[in-house]
């Protein structure tokens, strides 16, 4: 049995996933969130399930890709019941999507979620009567709590089931309207064939509506008999048909939601206050700016004060090996690769990560992106975006990856391409510990705050540039701007495990097997052929050739480049080796340099081969050219 | 009692522009703080269908609530709802009122 999650974006359908599957769906309090769909099995009453969580979607009328994904599969014909989940305090417009899914035909179970939040705002639903005029079963639930989810699931095995009598919704169409579609869908017949999952009538809505997904799916006369049909309702309306159905449904909506709603006065709330500073024109600016200074701040601190301990620590048991193990070379090399690797995990980047996740998922789960969003909107413009483009952006802080999928959130194709490009420019956590652990700590944080700063010099220089090679106009910002949750200190914690998981388990094996690699190869000196070959480019950079080796494991994954830095010098004091100015080049190289492994597989995925292989032309020419600069600049002001 | 009659049958043609009350305007010349109609959606195919996905439509009511100096976006609510929308969509969006 397949169950699809099903609903307009941000109205917790990830939230009910989670609840039912573990954290394995990234929740988060802005729109589009979930960009592509997430699966999990289950058990209902001992039969095996199917629960897949998909992106949200105001209509089935699509307009972005993230979008077109939940479309597609609604309609792949392997669904068995779908749960539409409803943010009750949006009911009115949520119900324009749960009229097109009864139209689809399959069984249909609506939950009324966020009640808490419709109760504040002062609306009191009877979902009883929704269920009667829906012809389905309506269940409620405030999924963040877990609260009535059972109830949710046992409905859903009866839906799905299939045991369950069909009920006539108890709402109709204007009589003139609904004749129309009725005519529509006696011409449909046998045509469907292409779309033999999707029900007449959904097709014949979509038809008249003129959604150019369903006009392409069908014969040349079918379009012939929809356009007379078209014409036909235009010609009685004084409007055009997509006109007069889109009319309808809104009108049914809104006489749905009047007919099952009292509405009392809204409860006053703090997050309104919050709101009100938080978007204000000027005090906006401030919170945004002290927010981001008190990230950092908190990030640096939490780091500086663990990382020094900890290094001493593995530096000293490295020490009181060596002593031990005088007698056996070889069996030392390989027990300090693998403690050096473990150091540098535990030392030098959960420290920076750790807090940096936290506070992440923090900013995503309060709701303030959607705020940044907002407040960004002219600058965005001014690169040649809009304030959504920003959201990528922002998770490209935390992971390249993820910022990159996100830009399916954006509808023009031009504007996703830009996005990815700059997504890949910000710096992710795995730069962010390369500098922190380097430039924070060596050079200051005022530092590691200029890169920052020049990073997002860099990133709005790109944007201007790629939108001027593409000048076709950015279509602008529509963006839902949700209420202020709290966050739970549970769900903050399991998503900053689900990131770091990726570190652990991905990165530090490689980090490892790296370090060991290393270790051995410093002993058999096969380092030294790697150095030789990328020699003339480090001297170009001023840098000693022994940094060339940390180069390469940076493009597997960022943290490597510091992490076998230490390595490739024989020193956890990286200024034996290197100067201040060679650190910051160094740093400032492997901000900018080539996006990592993971990084340009899903830019393939997302933009295509060509492009993809521009972007990485792009990075290394300006890494180079930056880094050229930075040791130009510090040969002329001697700052350090 | 004649002169209201008059006003009242007036045709929009001929309305006065300068009145406050039945001027035509975009929504982003609407001041923060107040109530306007959707008269209509001018622009792209590709606006009205956002909007109309977003269950926006001609004679719904929008609050203005925040704007953004220098050009920049606005925040507005609908039926209950807050949405951030761009200058340059926002100039499309004809609408009446303040009410």
């Amino acid at each position: 049995v397949k169950i699809v999650l099903v609903g307009q974006p941000n109205c917790g359908k990830s939230t009910l996933f989670n609840s039912v599957a573990g954290y394995r769906s990234m929740t988060a309090n802005f729109p589009g969130a979930t960009v592509h769909y997430t699966r999990s099995r289950m058990y209902l009453n001992g039969t095996e399930a199917e629960l897949i969580d998909l992106p949200g979607i105001y209509s089935l009328t699509t307009s972005n890709p993230a979008e077109v994904a939940s479309r597609d599969f609604l309609l792949s014909g392997e669904v068995d019941a779908v749960i539409n989940v409803i943010d009750a305090s949006q009911l009115s417009r949520s119900l324009e999507l749960t009229l097109q899914l009864i139209d689809l035909g399959l069984p249909v179970v609506v939950c009324l979620n966020m009640l808490d939040e419709a109760r504040r705002k002062g609306f009191q639903i009877s979902s009883g009567k929704l269920s009667t005029l829906l012809g389905c079963p309506v269940r409620e639930t405030i999924a963040s709590e877990g609260i009535g989810i059972f109830q949710l699931f046992q409905t859903v095995r009866q839906a799905g089931s299939g045991k369950q009598k069909r009920v006539q919704p108890r709402f109709s169409w204007h009589k003139d309207v609904e004749e129309v579609i009725q005519e529509m869908v006696s011409h449909l017949g046998e045509n469907l064939f292409s779309l033999n999952c999707v029900s007449p009538r959904l097709c014949a809505i979509k038809l008249l509506e003129a959604d150019e997904f369903f006009l392409n799916q069908l014969s040349e006369p079918v379009r012939r008999v929809a356009a007379e049909y078209r014409r036909k309702l235009a010609e009685s309306h004084g409007q055009p048909a997509e006109g007069v159905i889109e009319s309808e449904r809104h009108a049914l909506s809104m006489h749905l939601f009047q007919e099952v709603t009292t509405i009392s006065r809204p409860r006053a709330d703090f997050r309104e206050k919050l709101d009100g500073l938080l978007t204000h024109r000027i005090l906006g600016y401030l919170a945004l700016t002290a927010s981001l200074a008190l990230f950092f701040l908190l990030v640096y601190g939490f780091g500086k004060l663990v990382e020094p301990p900890v290094l001493n620590l593995f530096d000293q048991g490295i020490a009181s090996l060596g002593r031990k193990l005088e007698g056996f070379p070889a069996v030392f090399i390989v027990l300090k690769g693998i403690l050096q690797g473990l150091a540098g995990g535990v030392a030098i980047v959960l420290p920076y990560l750790f807090p940096f996740l936290v506070g992440m998922a923090v900013m995503e789960d309060v709701g303030y992106l959607p705020r940044v969003a907002f407040l960004m909107d002219t600058f965005m413009h001014r690169i040649g975006l809009h304030g959504t483009a920003i959201v990528p952006a922002i998770l490209g802080y935390g992971c390249n990856v993820p910022a990159v999928m996100a830009t399916r959130i954006l509808s023009s194709r031009r504007d996703r391409f830009i996005a990815a490009v700059i997504a890949t420019f910000t710096p992710c956590s795995a730069r962010m510990t390369v500098i922190f652990g380097l430039v924070a700590f060596y050079a200051g944080p005022l530092w590691a705050l200029f890169i920052y700063g020049l990073n997002i010099l860099v990133i709005a220089l790109t944007g201007k540039i790629l939108s001027a090679m593409m000048p076709e106009a950015t279509p602008g910002m529509i963006l839902e701007v949700p209420v202020f949750h709290l966050p739970k200190i549970s769900i903050i914690l399991r998503k900053t495990w689900l990131r770091m998981r990726e570190f652990v388990v991905v990165a530090w094996p490689l980090l490892i097997a790296g370090s060991v690699i290393l270790s051995v190869g410093e002993y058999l000196h096969w380092d030294d052929l790697v150095n030789r070959a990328l020699h003339p480019f480090m001297s170009v950079l001023g840098l000693p050739s022994s940094v060339g080796t940390t180069l390469i494991f940076g493009v597997l994954r960022k943290e490597l480049s510091l992490l076998m830095l230490f390595q490739a010098l024989g020193t956890s004091n990286v200024t034996d080796v290197l100067t201040i100015p060679q650190i910051m080049v160094f740093t400032l190289f492997v901000t900018f340099y080539i996006p990592c492994v993971a990084t340009i597989a899903v830019l393939l995925k997302e933009i295509g081969w060509k492009l993809t292989l521009a972007a990485i032309g792009y990075t290394l020419v300006l890494a180079t050219a930056i880094a050229l600069a930075a040791r130009f600049l510090f040969s002329v002001f001697p700052l350090f | 009692m004649t002169s209201r009659s008059d006003r009242i049958i007036k045709t929009p043609q001929v309305e006065e522009p300068t009145s406050p009350a039945l001027a035509h305007k975009d929504l982003y010349s609407v001041p923060e703080n107040s109530n306007v109609r959707i008269k209509q959606v001018a622009g792209t195919h590709a606006l009205k269908e956002q909007l109309k996905q977003m269950g926006i439509f001609a004679g719904d009511l929008i609050l203005v609530k925040r704007r953004v100096p220098f050009g920049g976006a606005l925040l507005v609510e609908h039926h209950g709802a807050q949405l951030a929308i761009s200058k340059v969509l926002a100039k499309q969006i004809v609408v009446e009122g303040p009410e």
